[in-house]
């Protein structure tokens, strides 16, 4: 319809046209709306919910204790005929000698380490100076190494009639316990000298009525590293209360579930086996005050768990082991349901239940101890209730056009296939992730229409109208992504049923009058 | 007194066709002329002159031209200017002629479906929830300058004189732009959710840009051919064959062709930008690109737009009156007839009027006046309209145009 007269100019005359198109389409999958990390599919397609979440970690500080005292050792003149003199750094007694660590002092039965590395704490040093003169000390511990050659070595001036008591940072050191010819056990090897206090200007006179003391002793020990056997030993853990973040790290206010399988899952890190009772587990909701008790047949029974190894050259990797306990016949949906944010529990755990481990590769690492897990598969239906989740996913509108656009709306429609109802805002964003504006907000998204078996059997429209601004228009065009926020419900308040066919299309139709220019 | 006709290609008056002078009197002949017909079943003039000045077309301008439209609607506008030259054969004076000429022709036909052209002026919006169909529609653009050389003899045996006259065109083509949509169909669903897309189109252009009239864009060749049979103020027929050629077009050329169906639901919001993109501003380019995506380029040659046209007529009155019928048919266009009913009274050979009825693809009756002057027997001048009863209606159907010639003799 273009005409000309003698000019070749084509004519460009313009008019309006009433224009009905769909301009923007995307689906929304299960995925995109609820973490990938909460939920597995199916080979029939259904989705379940799967949290792996832990419950609590065993204290590895319990495992293994080194005995508080090192030694103790008192040193009398009484033998001494007569008086004697000592020069200025006069040799008093001088002494290498290897002493054991009292493990069954300690209530521990046949522990037989061989090295212990230590995390924190201290050794105190006590030394009481029963002379007539000030005197020099000097301790070490010969295989006590840290960074490989930095040997525990002390020396102190102890006055006359005086006692000091010093501690001495011990975190770091590697403690052979094997002696010193390396051919025991649970041994340690010292040095112990004591002179007359060389900065004297005087000599030293001792009688047989003066004495020495000497008491070392451990504090705050945490071992970071064992290794040796462990013994047969029963260990007690808690009561102890740790948190439980899952519900809040999704932002739930509630949650249910049907024929759920529940599975604690032990993940073993220490080089020994055992037997586990689980003595009491309980929920608690420190907002609402609820706790809940775990009820069943698995509770107070023995659970055996694999030892871990270790494995490759120079620093040594932990392979732990994964020892699985099927807890569906408990009463644990109570345990989910009351929303807990902290878990406490008591356990025992038997070290080396068949005693017949009489090898020394029993180890533990303070970083990698007992671990609980609680592993929950939801297939048969979920009841979610403002389940908070946010997503961004890329924009493209730079293929829509709206320069010629005189009015109009958009219309942005939401067809909903999931069993859940979203109170939806939609934001859009620039390629820094700013705002430019607001699709859809607080506006509820009803989920699909459900069957017998609340499974999703009809999807549901919904639609937003916005009028088309100039502001709308431009950032229709220049958004690179769309940031969800929605507040998530099952359908009809039921315990629903997730496919990963159900989906969301989102769409954005464009209906304006529009200027077109020849 | 005109006392011979002279059959002249592109020079011929059909209207009263006797030879301006007699054949051994002139030297030469040399004419102006332009003629320019537009015309539509449907569109009407103050439509088609809003489109022609570039305005905005209102709504009411618009909705009053989609009422007036049934059926398909047939527009065109066949523009044709230039300079003849006849020179007389020096040793066969009377006997033998040569032409040479220059011409600018500009042909404009299209053929729209009733629906497509409904939508065109409106948006598919009013049409939602129903399936616009799209037979069969056309659009055919084309200009060119043609360079003529040419003879042309003149037999005399008795009272019967016949004229044979030919010429070679050389031809430089300006503008060539055609599309075709064939069994092609849109269906908008009532509420947006998606646009059903048949089609089935293909589209030659040898230039997305309207070239100038000095510009080519294209090369070819073709021949005029006339012959004239008449017996002095007892009868004449002529019978004109024009633009038997073809123009290689190998401007910046686009070739597309497309046959497809698909639903169109939005573009996926992650595409890459540049990917799909809805045309910018829906003119006629950006669909053409949008429609036809992997166009290719390179030269194509197409024939001219063919024209036959045969006129005879009977003289009265010892040549007081001439009374004639014209009909011209072009094969290649979609308007693809006209026929002139005419009647010419000559008042001593110097003032000539000529009552017109014209009839065409277009369905319409057309009434017009032609007039012609002579001037100290050296100029002649004649000048006319068809269209003097839809001329000044700006509600009648598109029905335009005229035709002046000027030639002077020596």
């Amino acid at each position: 319809m273009v005409f000309i007269a003698c000019q070749k100019e084509r004519p460009k005359p313009s008019w309006q046209l009433d224009l009905l198109a769909p301009l923007l389409v995307d689906t929304v999958s299960i995925t995109d709306v609820i973490s990938g990390r909460l939920i597995t599919v199916n080979p029939d397609h259904s989705v379940s919910f799967y949290f792996d979440e832990l419950l609590y970690e065993v204290n590895a500080d319990s495992l293994v204790k080194l005995p508080d005292t090192l030694f103790h050792w008192g040193y009398g003149l009484e033998w001494m005929p007569f008086d004697i003199q000592l020069a200025p750094g006069g040799l008093i007694i001088e002494e290498t000698f290897d002493w054991p660590l009292d493990f069954d002092a300690a209530g521990m039965e046949g522990v037989a380490l061989e090295s212990v590395v230590i995390r924190s704490g201290v050794i105190n040093f006590e030394l009481f100076n029963q002379s007539a003169g000030s005197i020099l000390s000097e301790f070490g511990i010969n295989t006590a190494i840290r960074n490989e050659t930095d040997t525990f070595f002390i020396s102190e001036t102890i006055s006359s009639g005086q006692i000091i008591k010093k501690a001495y940072d011990v975190a770091g050191y590697r403690l052979g316990l094997t002696g010193i010819e390396g051919d025991t056990i649970n041994m340690l090897n010292y040095f112990l000298g004591l002179y007359a206090d060389p900065s004297i200007l005087y000599t030293l006179v001792l009688t047989p009525v003066d004495s020495f003391s000497v008491n070392v002793y451990f504090e705050d020990l945490i071992i970071d590293y064992a290794k040796g056997n462990f013994g047969t030993n029963t260990l007690s853990f808690g009561p102890e209360v740790s948190d439980f973040n899952l519900f809040e790290d999704l932002s739930i206010s509630g949650f249910s579930m049907q024929d759920a399988t529940v599975l604690l899952r032990i993940q073993n890190n220490y080089g020994v086996d055992g037997l586990i009772s689980l003595l009491e587990i309980m929920s608690v909701n420190s907002t609402t005050g609820e706790y809940a008790l775990l009820e069943g047949d698995m509770m107070d029974s023995n659970l055996y768990v694999e030892a871990a190894t270790q494995y490759g050259d120079g620093l040594q990797m932990v392979q732990p082991t994964e020892n699985i306990f099927d807890f569906s016949n408990t009463n644990f949906n109570d345990l989910v349901k009351i929303m807990p944010d902290q878990v406490s529990y008591t356990i025992q755990m038997l070290t080396n239940p068949s005693g017949d481990s009489i090898g020394r590769d029993h180890f533990l690492y303070y970083e990698e101890p007992i671990r609980v897990f609680m592993e929950i598969e939801v297939s048969q239906g979920i009841l979610i209730q403002d389940l908070f989740t946010e997503n961004t996913i890329g924009w493209n509108g730079e293929g829509v056009s709206f320069d010629n656009v005189e009015s109009g709306t958009l219309t942005v429609v939401l067809d909903n296939g999931f069993p859940l109802s979203f109170d939806a805002n939609i934001y859009l964003e620039d390629e820094d992730h700013i705002i430019l504006d607001t699709l859809v907000y607080q506006d509820f998204v009803s989920g699909g229409l459900l069957d017998n078996e609340f499974k999703v059997s009809q999807s549901v429209e919904s639609k937003i109208q916005l009028t088309l601004t100039p502001d709308l228009k431009e950032s229709v065009v220049n958004a690179r992504f769309a940031r969800y926020e929605m507040l998530i419900n099952s359908a009809d308040n039921e315990h629903v049923k997730i496919f990963d066919n159900n989906i969301m299309a989102m769409k954005i139709i464009g209906d304006f009058t529009y200027i077109i220019e020849q | 007194m005109i006392k011979v006709s002279v059959g002249q290609i592109g020079n011929n008056n059909p209207y009263y066709p006797k030879e301006i002078a007699q054949p051994t009197d002139w030297k030469f002949q040399i004419s102006a002329f332009a003629r320019q017909d537009a015309n539509s079943n449907t569109l009407t003039n103050e439509f088609f002159n809003e489109i022609n000045k570039s305005g905005y077309i209102s709504s009411d301008l618009m909705d009053k031209q989609v009422e007036n439209i049934s059926g398909k609607i047939l527009s065109g506008q066949i523009t044709s200017i230039g300079l003849n030259a006849l020179i007389n054969a020096k040793k066969t004076e009377g006997k033998r002629y040569y032409i040479l000429g220059f011409e600018h022709q500009h042909y404009l036909d299209s053929y729209i479906d009733e629906d497509l052209a409904k939508m065109l002026m409106q948006g598919n919006k009013p049409f939602a929830g129903q399936t616009i169909q799209i037979p069969d529609s056309r659009y055919y653009n084309n200009y060119f300058n043609q360079l003529k050389a040419g003879v042309g003899f003149r037999m005399k045996n008795g009272e019967a004189v016949q004229h044979f006259a030919f010429t070679v065109d050389f031809n430089a083509g300006q503008n060539y732009d055609y599309i075709e949509v064939n069994n092609s169909s849109i269906y908008t669903d009532p509420e947006g959710d998606y646009i059903d897309i048949a089609v089935n189109a293909n589209t030659k252009v040898s230039d997305t840009v309207w070239a100038e009239v000095y510009q080519v864009n294209g090369l070819g060749f073709s021949t005029n051919l006339e012959y004239s049979f008449s017996k002095t103020n007892n009868f004449h027929f002529d019978v004109n064959l024009k633009n038997l050629g073809f123009i290689n077009w190998n401007g910046n050329t686009f070739r597309g062709s497309i046959d497809t169906s698909f639903r169109f639901e939005g573009f996926t919001m992650d595409t890459t930008p540049g990917e799909g993109e809805l045309p910018n501003d829906y003119s006629y380019n950006s669909l053409r690109n949008f429609i036809f995506q992997n166009p290719e380029s390179g030269s194509f040659t197409d024939v001219l737009p063919l024209s036959l046209r045969m006129s005879g007529g009977k003289y009265f009155l010892n040549g007081k009156f001439y009374a004639g019928l014209s009909g011209t048919y072009y094969p290649t266009l979609s308007a693809s007839y006209s026929v002139e009913l005419f009647g010419t009274w000559n008042h001593k050979d110097v003032f000539y009027m000529t009552p017109i009825v014209r009839y065409s693809n277009y369905k319409q009756v057309n009434l017009g006046l032609g007039v012609g002057v002579k001037i100290i027997d050296k100029i002649h001048i004649y000048a006319g309209s068809a269209y003097l009863n839809s001329f000044f209606d700006k509600d009648a159907n598109l029905g335009t145009g005229g035709f002046i010639r000027l030639t002077f003799i020596n």
